[in-house]
């Protein structure tokens, strides 16, 4: 993606926006990036406990927006990749206190006087004025949606709302599949989201326990380099996709084998 | 002229065919239905002369002229056909006084409403309504029907209640006040 400021949104809630925030975010500085997360969820913020820098929030955006720190002192940096940045979202605080303006400078100050390399914006669910806020200082977003009926269609809502703000580049990640219900035909394959959405995919990501448990340790499960499969190593495929690499996607085979793999090849079901 | 039944009474259909000389035959031929409530409805330019005819003859026979009105198709002005050449998204609506025509998909939660046809080269997912001012003649046509609900005129179905075709090119029209979904 050529989009320096990216909007992670999804229009429902408990989709996994924060945590594809947190985990793009992460393998992106892990690639070498200088990358800030911003979350917008002023109120419900969230971001700070995914990525486990909670305990060292001090200054937050609304800090920044009504001045009364620098930028750069409200940026937390990252204890485990030096090139990732927080930038906290207000928990005293209500969506009112955010502004367009103020949220376009603060990206414009990043990547022009910061020289951030990606800043990522965690958007809170919904398609009010925090989620208008969020997307006001996008270039792309990436569309968070889970493979069930309602999830998609606030996905469509969404990016029906990001093409009227003329985001053009938007990215689709297909969040918590479950191989082996998409098999019994309990869930909705890949193919039907992205039929219904007309978007182009950047990532599949499996159902996996362990994001649970990353997200309440506070580390980002993409990080962990060793795993090389699940969600961690799905997101990891995502920030190298987003940084232009050909990386071949999820193959949802849960079982079945090589017999399996070879009719699928062949076309057959 | 032509003569009609109506729930009201009789309704008289004249044209530039009637003249002076020829509707006092057809009158009298046919004056048991003139002893009625009459609406007369002009079709194109008739003369007044021809009008005073009929009203004396009604009068004469007992009958009540109650109205003189040009025919109702020529009084609806037709609207203009809006063309959206994009996907319609989830919370997205299109409104036209005449036909929609969508050049892409309606997604479920959008909503589509014409006074006549609508028209979706797509697939349709979302709500339908044509003929949405009473024209039962309206109807949905898409490259595939999978909308929750369809409604013409003032009509509506559900998707449990219509059949579904094959999956091919649908149209959906109103036969006898129900709507129905045929393979076209």
């Amino acid at each position: 993606m050529n989009a320096k400021a990216i909007v992670v949104t999804s229009g429902k809630g408990g989709v996994g926006k924060t945590t594809t925030t947190a985990n793009v975010g992460a393998a992106l500085a892990q690639l070498g990036e200088k990358v800030a997360v911003i979350d917008t969820d002023v109120g419900l913020r969230n971001l700070d406990v995914v990525m486990g820098l909670e305990g060292r929030v001090v200054f937050d955006i609304i800090d920044v927006f009504e001045r009364r720190c620098k930028l750069k002192q409200a940026l937390i940096r990252d204890k485990r990749v030096d090139s990732l940045y927080l930038l906290a979202a207000s928990q005293t605080k209500d969506k009112s206190s955010l502004s367009e303006g103020q949220m376009k400078a603060v990206v414009k100050a990043l990547i022009e006087r910061e020289g951030f390399d990606r800043v990522l914006i965690d958007s809170p669910a919904g398609i009010e004025s925090g989620f208008q806020t969020a997307a006001s200082a996008a270039q792309g977003a990436l569309v968070v949606v889970n493979p069930e009926v309602s999830s998609v269609r606030d996905a469509d809502r969404i990016i029906g709302l990001l093409e009227a703000r003329e985001i053009d580049e938007v990215k689709l990640v297909i969040n918590r599949i479950r191989p082996e219900m998409v098999k019994r035909g309990d869930m909705l394959e890949v193919e039907d989201v992205l039929e219904i959405l007309g978007v182009k995919l950047i990532g599949i990501v499996p159902e996996d326990e362990k994001i649970l448990v990353s997200t309440n340790i506070g580390n980002p499960a993409s990080l962990d380099n060793g795993v090389k499969a699940g969600a961690g190593s799905a997101f990891r495929n995502i920030a190298r996709r987003l940084r232009g690499d050909e990386v071949p996607y999820l193959s949802l085979d849960s079982g079945g084998g090589f017999l399996a793999s070879l009719r699928r090849l062949f076309g057959g079901s | 002229m032509r003569a009609r039944g109506t729930r009201g009474g009789i309704l008289l259909s004249l044209d530039s065919g009637d003249t002076l000389e020829n509707l006092p035959d057809t009158l009298n031929d046919h004056q048991h239905l003139l002893e009625n409530n009459i609406v007369i409805e002009i079709g194109d330019a008739v003369s007044w002369p021809v009008i005073d005819l009929i009203v004396q003859k009604v009068a004469s026979v007992g009958g009540t002229v109650l109205e003189v009105r040009p025919p109702p198709i020529l009084s609806q002005a037709r609207g203009e056909t809006v063309i959206v050449a994009k996907t319609i998204r989830s919370g997205g609506r299109v409104e036209s006084s005449g036909s929609v025509v969508v050049l892409g998909d309606v997604n479920a939660g959008a909503e589509i409403i014409a006074n006549d046809d609508v028209i979706v080269v797509g697939i349709l997912r979302g709500v339908a309504h044509a003929g949405a001012n009473g024209n039962e003649n309206a109807v949905i046509w898409a490259r595939q029907i999978l909308s929750p609900q369809l409604r013409i005129g003032d009509a509506l179905a559900q998707a449990s209640g219509i059949d579904k075709t094959s999956g091919g090119p649908e149209v959906a029209h109103l036969q006898d006040g129900q709507i129905v979904l045929r393979p076209w």
